[in-house]
Order: structure tokens, then C-alpha cells, then sequence
């Protein structure tokens, strides 16, 4: 083969978006909703499409959320608002001066679609510190920028930015955060889809991941085990003093950091005796690894007892390790 | 910033130490390491620092 057929193949491949791992978003397609796939009267917070942090820019007011298609809508607000949905990248210091650009696709009950993009020292939700991106070429902060740079084709979006230079960044940033909202109304809605990120100053066409590959990836962040019903029973561990019991569990992979555990409708068991817990956390080792050692914490038990944990209804647990 | 909705928060001891906080933040029951690099145990640093939650012992 010719090195100009070779180009020219690869040049058919990149148009057709066969070329992978250039989207640095996560669930851009909203494949992957482990939480649920609707929920009404949320405030804010990690509520449907997994990676994606949903805000009104209402305090007080309610919403409802829903992933379909893998569309992710935002809608049925209980007094009017805007909307921001944010979305973290863990930092690497090679975005440092980076020119990158964004696609989605969008659609915005009434108004226009803005979008920001910063280095970020703290969480998605609560900014410690922050550097703004500029807009493509210049030293303009993006501020809910909706100007001409964000160019428009139909519900689709293409905008590009230049990510702060090592030395416009004074603290150490956590993440690359973006955000795509629009302006306050009553009965706002929006809806969100194919969000791409890349490196580079051109939009390529939308690289579509499998299901597991996009799970994989989230389970870093959030990992959540549900069962149906009662009587499932897993997890073996020991009784450790009178009030302690210690187990191991194996998530699908190492997470981001130490997780925080939720759970609902599941009894600690000592054979059969039920124990009600009073606390359930993970310890402090289990960072960089996918075997963590739960900590769960009862009354009246006795050290060397062996236990299992079991479903007293539709349940889970959930382990979560957001940005 | 977006405030988390911290309405309790409580350490979790073994052998005398103190290794996690249970907290219920915005409405859910949570068990939390202490890991700085943890998002609610960030939010739960702030809001002590800023003198707007205090941390009690364990049950």
C-alpha cells in the first residue's frame, strides 16, 4: 500500500470516527446511568447520567431529570431557573496551555445555550479555586460565553478554548471542568447529548464507545450493587470487638479516591440473627485498589463471629468517589 | 458554590480512633472516609472550618 492510500484511509477512518480515545468526556453519550434513569423533585447533586453533575441556578428550586436515548433532560422546574450541567476531568498537567474543543448537542427550553470552562481546585459542585479557560487565541475569561464562538448548527454546538498555561494557574487543579447551561426561566428545560472533548482545535466526529467501556470508566467514580427484594445475602466478615465487624468487598475497579458508602434496606447477620447497623464505611487503605475493606459498626456483638449482610427489600449499595 | 445540606455528622472509632465520619448530606445517609480527595469529606472540612458544623463523637 502507497503512503498516500495509507493517509487516505486513515483520513476515511477519522471522518467516520473510527478513531478512538479522543473524547476526554465520560458518559458523553449518557449511556450509563447507574443512580436512576428518572427522578423528580431533585435539587442538585449526581442524580442521573452517570459523571454529570445537574444544578439549577435557582437556590430552592426543584427539578426533574430523566435519561431516554441517551438524551439527558432537565426539566419541570418548580420555579424559574436556569440550568448547569457540569462535568469534571481528573487533571493531567498536559491540558496545561492546551487549545481544546468541545461538541454537544443541546436543546434549551427557551433562551440561548452558554458554556464555561475552568481549572478547578475542589469539587465539581463547591470551587476552592479557579482559572478560567480563554476563548480560543485570546486572554478572554469564559464566562457563560454564548457569543459567536460557540458556533451553532442546528442543536449542534462546536466551541474551542485555550486552557489556562502552567503559569497563569496559581494552586494545583483537581479537574478541567466545563459546564453547558442556559439562562433562568419559568418552565426551563434542557437537554444534553454526544458531548465531546478533545485536544486540538477541530471537531471530529463523535466517538462511540460500547456500553461495558463507558460503565468501566464511570465505575471509577460510582459503583453502585442493587439487588431485588429480600433474602439476597453476600459479603462474609468477622465480628472484630463488640460493636465492629470488618469485611472485604471487591468493586469493578480501583476508584478515584477513598469512597463514601450509602446503602438501603440491608441487616447486618450473625447466622440468623439480624443487627441492625448503626454504621457503614470503608477504611482508609482501600485507595488504589479494588479490594476494600468495609468497617461496619453494631451493638452487642461478639469478637470471631462470622457475618453476612442481607437484603431486607430492593436495595443497594452504592460506593462514590466523585469529582 | 453549591452548599452541601449537612444535618448530622458523626465520627465512626475503632480500637479508640477515629477512621470515618456517617453523615446525612442533602437528605442521604452516608459513610465517609477521611480522605481529603473524598468530595463530602472536603465539604465536611469546610463547613467545620467555617464554623458552621462541628463534628460529634461517635455514637
Amino acid at each position: 500500500m502507497s503512503k498516500a492510500r495509507g493517509l487516505a484511509d486513515l483520513g476515511n477512518a477519522y471522518s467516520d470516527g473510527a478513531l478512538s480515545n479522543r473524547n476526554l468526556i465520560i458518559n458523553g453519550a449518557m449511556q450509563v446511568a447507574q443512580r436512576a434513569a428518572s427522578v423528580t423533585g431533585s435539587s442538585q447533586g449526581y442524580i442521573t447520567a452517570d459523571r454529570w453533575y445537574l444544578r439549577r441556578t435557582s437556590s430552592g428550586v426543584t427539578f426533574d431529570s430523566d435519561v431516554t436515548s441517551g438524551v439527558l433532560t432537565c426539566e419541570n422546574p418548580s420555579a424559574a431557573t436556569g440550568f448547569d450541567l457540569r462535568h469534571g476531568i481528573e487533571w493531567e498537567d498536559r491540558f496545561y496551555g492546551k487549545t481544546m474543543t468541545l461538541t454537544f448537542t443541546a436543546t434549551t427550553g427557551s433562551g440561548t445555550i452558554h458554556v464555561d470552562a475552568s481549572a478547578v481546585d475542589g469539587a465539581v459542585s463547591s470551587t476552592t479555586s479557579e482559572e478560567r479557560c480563554h476563548l480560543q487565541g485570546t486572554t478572554t475569561d469564559i464566562i457563560s460565553y454564548e457569543g459567536s464562538r460557540l458556533v451553532k448548527s442546528g442543536d449542534n454546538y462546536t466551541f474551542s478554548f485555550d486552557v489556562p498555561s502552567d503559569a497563569d494557574v496559581s494552586f494545583t487543579p483537581d479537574m478541567l471542568r466545563i459546564a453547558i447551561g442556559n439562562t433562568s426561566a419559568a418552565s426551563q428545560s434542557i437537554t444534553l447529548a454526544n458531548v465531546q472533548l478533545e485536544v486540538g482545535d477541530t471537531a471530529t466526529p463523535f466517538e462511540h464507545r460500547s456500553y461495558g467501556d463507558e460503565l468501566a470508566r464511570c465505575q471509577r467514580y460510582y459503583y453502585k450493587k442493587n439487588w431485588s427484594g429480600a433474602g439476597t445475602k453476600f459479603v462474609a466478615g468477622t465480628v472484630y470487638d463488640t460493636t465492629n465487624v470488618v469485611a472485604s468487598y471487591w468493586l469493578p475497579c480501583a476508584m478515584r479516591a477513598n469512597p463514601s458508602i450509602s446503602y438501603s434496606n440491608l441487616q447486618l447477620r450473625i447466622g440468623s440473627v439480624a443487627k441492625t447497623i448503626s454504621a457503614f464505611t470503608v477504611d482508609m487503605t482501600s485507595v488504589d485498589s479494588n479490594d476494600v475493606r468495609l468497617v461496619v459498626v453494631s451493638s452487642g456483638l461478639s469478637s470471631g463471629d462470622g457475618v453476612s449482610f442481607r437484603a431486607t427489600g430492593t436495595g443497594h449499595l452504592a460506593f462514590e468517589a466523585e469529582l | 458554590m453549591d452548599n452541601m445540606n449537612i444535618t448530622s455528622a458523626h465520627y465512626v472509632t475503632e480500637e479508640g480512633s477515629n477512621i470515618a465520619i456517617t453523615a446525612t448530606i442533602d437528605g442521604v445517609d452516608l459513610g465517609i472516609p477521611l480522605d481529603p480527595a473524598n468530595r463530602h469529606y472536603a465539604e465536611i472540612l469546610r463547613q467545620v472550618d467555617a464554623g458552621t458544623l462541628t463534628i460529634q463523637g461517635a455514637d
